[in-house]
């Protein structure tokens, strides 16, 4: 077996944990198709609004799910799991794949649960994939929150939700704050509102341009220091 | 095959647990780590496991440092620690999951631990006792057949026909050069499988060496007065104790009463193997 990065080592942490967990994946896709059925009973899906509300919703439940089962490997594992062997790099890898297969999952459900309710009665149009992204103003938002809840769950063994949450804030009052700065620098509104300088719009427009990549750049430094707390992390 | 030179480490910054710990594990030995409670045992097994980071010094495992957790390092260790958790899988399950990442996984040695224990491969772990489970446990950490194997008191919740079922597996499974460090208070356990034992008290390591050094250099008896004692207590028997060995003949070692006489003030024992 080679020593170095190994794609097999990859594939028997997911086999393990497939097998370990199987179950409770399974029921849990039960639990989520039976909600599905009873919110049609109940409040009936009717537009494709109505149908990415829930998926949200359902999404963000299962993105919660995800860390928390991600964080209890981290944390209550006794030592099994970080003497497994395998590189960091390998489990830290196995634990982002197990959120795309998480995610994957909750999407097959609620696709396959809309059209078998469909099929049996369901007077409505299916939203496409591709419309996914319709209520979603940024996508770098979009990463960049699950990414700080999971690094909050990985590096927290208590209270990660409410560190998250606390740091999410502070980072929205941070860009507000700056935002309102370059606001009130472009626009003069005791003088006069229409007289708006052409270096401050520029240094507005650039920050709006640039947001979505800073915050996939921000995602993607945060998922890097997951990684090296990941490999800091002892087992006190 | 396993070094640590001047490791220190502490949970909290002024409370140090082990302090200038300095530690070679040979291949090809079975060694008992005893201690009192909160002496540092499973605070050892974690930091040459790589659970721990010594807070100063240095642990190497075959040249690699456990801290960096590296598969190359890790397929050469097995941990069983005290507490087991298991998963809600079966048996069959359960080893089917570890088994790939140990490319030396012997079957053989699995098929013997089940067949001894009287475990099945589709029995339920969610269902067992405590000691089942570590019987599993103790199948995967033998079937691993990694070159050093970690074990933190592997003989608790076992029954006494278990016990005697574990020693009789591990005098079989370990090979030639397998090293296995035993930490545990169940000395009597363990008495007849342990070729070396290492003793910590007070932060440090007052004893490390094997059993025939010191059966060579300690007898353990009834004491007589002519005796050099190092240790003695009152028994139904009388008095025995850890009396210098002037025989010059190789005298089997009692665990308990050399624990014993390890950790009494004064380190008579420490003085008497460094001299």
């Amino acid at each position: 077996m080679n020593n170095n990065f190994s794609l097999q080592r990859i594939k028997y942490l997911l086999l393990a944990d497939w097998i370990e967990n199987r179950k409770f994946f399974l029921l849990g896709a039960g639990a989520l198709f039976i909600g599905l059925i009873a919110i049609q009973l109940l409040l009936g899906i009717r537009s494709i609004e109505t149908q990415l509300a829930y998926f949200y919703l359902g999404g963000f439940v299962v993105f919660v799910y995800y860390c928390q089962y991600i964080s209890n490997k981290v944390h209550k594992s006794k030592g099994l799991f970080y003497t497994l062997p395998a590189n960091n790099l390998e489990k830290y890898l196995s634990f982002l794949l197990e959120g795309l297969f998480f995610f994957v999952g909750f999407s097959c459900v609620f696709w396959i649960g809309l059209f078998m309710l469909k099929a049996f009665g369901g007077s409505f149009t299916i939203v496409k994939f591709s419309q996914l992204y319709m209520g979603v103003s940024d996508i770098g938002l979009l990463c960049l929150v699950p990414s700080i809840l999971f690094l909050s769950h990985l590096v927290f063994r208590r209270y990660a939700m409410l560190i998250s949450f606390a740091g999410i804030s502070l980072f929205v009052l941070l860009v507000g704050w700056i935002s309102l700065k370059v606001l009130l620098v472009s626009v003069d509104y005791w003088s006069d509102p229409y007289s708006i300088s052409n270096s401050a719009l520029e240094a507005l427009d650039f920050l709006m341009q640039s947001f979505t990549p800073a915050l996939l750049v921000c995602s993607f430094v945060v998922l890097y220091v997951g990684y090296l707390k990941f490999k800091k992390k002892e087992l006190r | 095959m396993i070094g640590l030179t001047n490791v220190n480490f502490g949970y909290q910054k002024k409370k140090p647990v082990l302090r200038d710990i300095n530690l070679l594990v040979e291949p090809g030995m079975i060694y008992g780590l005893l201690g009192k409670n909160g002496e540092g045992k499973t605070t050892l097994l974690k930091l040459m496991s790589g659970l721990l980071f010594p807070d100063s010094g240095e642990c190497k495992v075959f040249g690699e440092m456990p801290s960096k957790r590296t598969a190359s390092c890790l397929q050469n260790l097995f941990l069983l620690p005290e507490e087991i958790v298991l998963p809600d899988v079966s048996v069959g399950e359960y080893l089917k999951m570890y088994a790939p990442f140990y490319p030396d996984f012997d079957e053989n040695i699995r098929l013997n631990c089940i067949e001894s224990f009287g475990l099945s491969m589709s029995d339920s772990l969610r269902r067992m006792s405590l000691g089942q489970k570590k019987k599993v446990a103790i199948t995967l950490a033998l079937s691993a057949n990694t070159p050093v194997v970690f074990m933190d008191e592997p003989t608790n919740g076992l029954d006494i026909p278990s016990k005697s079922v574990f020693r009789k597996l591990l005098g079989s499974s370990i090979r030639e050069n397998q090293s296995v460090i035993i930490s545990t208070h169940q000395v009597r356990d363990l008495e007849s499988l342990i070729d070396s034992v290492i003793i910590l008290d007070r932060g440090g390591i007052v004893l490390n060496r094997s059993l025939d050094e010191i059966g060579n250099r300690l007898d353990f008896r009834k004491v007589e007065a002519d005796d050099t004692v190092f240790y003695s207590e009152p028994s139904p028997v009388g008095v025995v104790g850890a009396v210098l060995n002037e025989s010059g003949e190789k005298r089997p070692v009692s665990l308990e009463l050399l624990f014993n006489a390890a950790v009494l003030p004064g380190d008579k024992i420490r003085h008497l193997f460094n001299s």
